[in-house]
């Protein structure tokens, strides 16, 4: 990040490949809209690069790129009051595995749209809480940095997340149960 | 046995964010409370469902689009170009006029007029030919002072 503080474009091109990858995965989990989630991340790294001089090295860059890319999809997500149940039609991102069973597919299908369901129904911060640290394997004191919150405030928003998850899963079960 | 056990403590064992001394005093508890290992088993669930949720990839053209849109910005907006809008035109106008008068000086020197002798003379009697009435109505005096002009760097 040095190097792109100094304006060297081919390692900016370096961190761009490295990242903006996951940063389109923590996008969708927003928007559940690839086009979207891509665009973010593209306009994270435009951001990224008009501030690169005003990158501290004592700052952790990962901190500093998901403090952007948090503000920007949350941002977003207002502007566009964006909360869909499902993905958007016609985009297929995970092809269906042949040798699977589809009944099992089917219910893996099931939990994965009542996790997200019970996810996008979380306050803003408890949604950024849980993909930081369960699709990006942030520690609590990194979400803590990131979203400007305490550590004890980010346990919190953790278990509450996992709680609304675990509950939303529960109730799939019972219904689940009730129908054999 | 009832236990109200703050389960805050459950969720960050999972995400493995308890030091040593409290994960023990956890997994003691844990050892002899069925209701929070219940609890446990539950939330470790929906930890793992939340870590397994599909990741998209980026799609074939994400790459090259960004590298477009960095091209585009860039070529708007170079460096110093990026300041506050209040010193672009300053800077523009006079680069502009620096421009004009560049082409201009250019042209000039390119299609410089052939000057007959007669024009030169009446170029070096203007003020003579400017109070005829007949010249006065005229754009041709601002010709001759080109002429005139040309006549003294002659």
């Amino acid at each position: 990040m040095l190097r792109v503080k100094d304006g060297d474009e081919k390692a900016f091109a370096e961190l761009f490949n490295r990242h903006a990858p996951r940063l389109v995965a923590y996008g969708d989990r927003f928007f559940h809209n690839r086009a979207i989630a891509e665009e973010v991340a593209q306009e994270v790294f435009l951001r990224l690069w008009r501030a690169r001089k005003k990158y501290r090295p004592r700052a952790r860059f990962t901190t500093w790129l998901y403090t952007i890319a948090t503000r920007v999809c949350l941002n977003e997500l207002r502007r566009r009051r964006h909360r869909p149940r499902q993905r958007a039609g016609g985009e297929e991102v995970d092809p269906p595995d042949n040798h699977a069973d589809p009944g099992q597919v089917a219910q893996a299908r099931q939990v994965a749209e009542r996790l997200q369901a019970a996810a996008d129904a979380l306050p803003e911060r408890q949604r950024a809480a849980l993909w930081l640290v369960r699709l990006n394997g942030f520690s609590y004191r990194q979400v803590a940095d990131i979203l400007g919150m305490s550590q004890p405030a980010v346990k919190a928003a953790l278990f509450r997340a996992t709680e609304a998850i675990r509950q939303a899963l529960a109730r799939q079960d019972r219904r689940l149960e009730n129908e054999l | 046995m009832s236990c109200d056990r703050n389960h805050e403590e459950l969720v960050a064992y999972l995400d493995g964010e308890l030091d040593r001394e409290n994960r023990r005093q956890l997994e003691r508890h844990l050892a002899g409370c069925r209701r929070c290992s219940r609890i446990l088993d539950e939330l470790r669930q929906a930890v793992e469902a939340s870590r397994q949720l599909e990741v998209v990839e980026p799609s074939a053209d994400f790459r090259r689009e960004f590298w477009w849109r960095f091209a585009t910005e860039s070529r708007q907006a170079p460096g110093w170009w990026a300041g506050p809008p209040r010193w672009r035109w300053p800077v523009l106008a006079a680069g502009g006029a620096l421009a004009a008068g560049l082409a201009v000086a250019v042209v000039m020197l390119v299609s410089r007029p052939r000057v007959s002798e007669a024009d030169k003379v009446i170029a070096s009697h203007l003020e003579l030919f400017s109070d005829y009435d007949v010249i006065r109505n005229l754009d041709i005096l601002e010709d001759m002072e080109f002429i005139e002009s040309l006549d003294e760097d002659a």
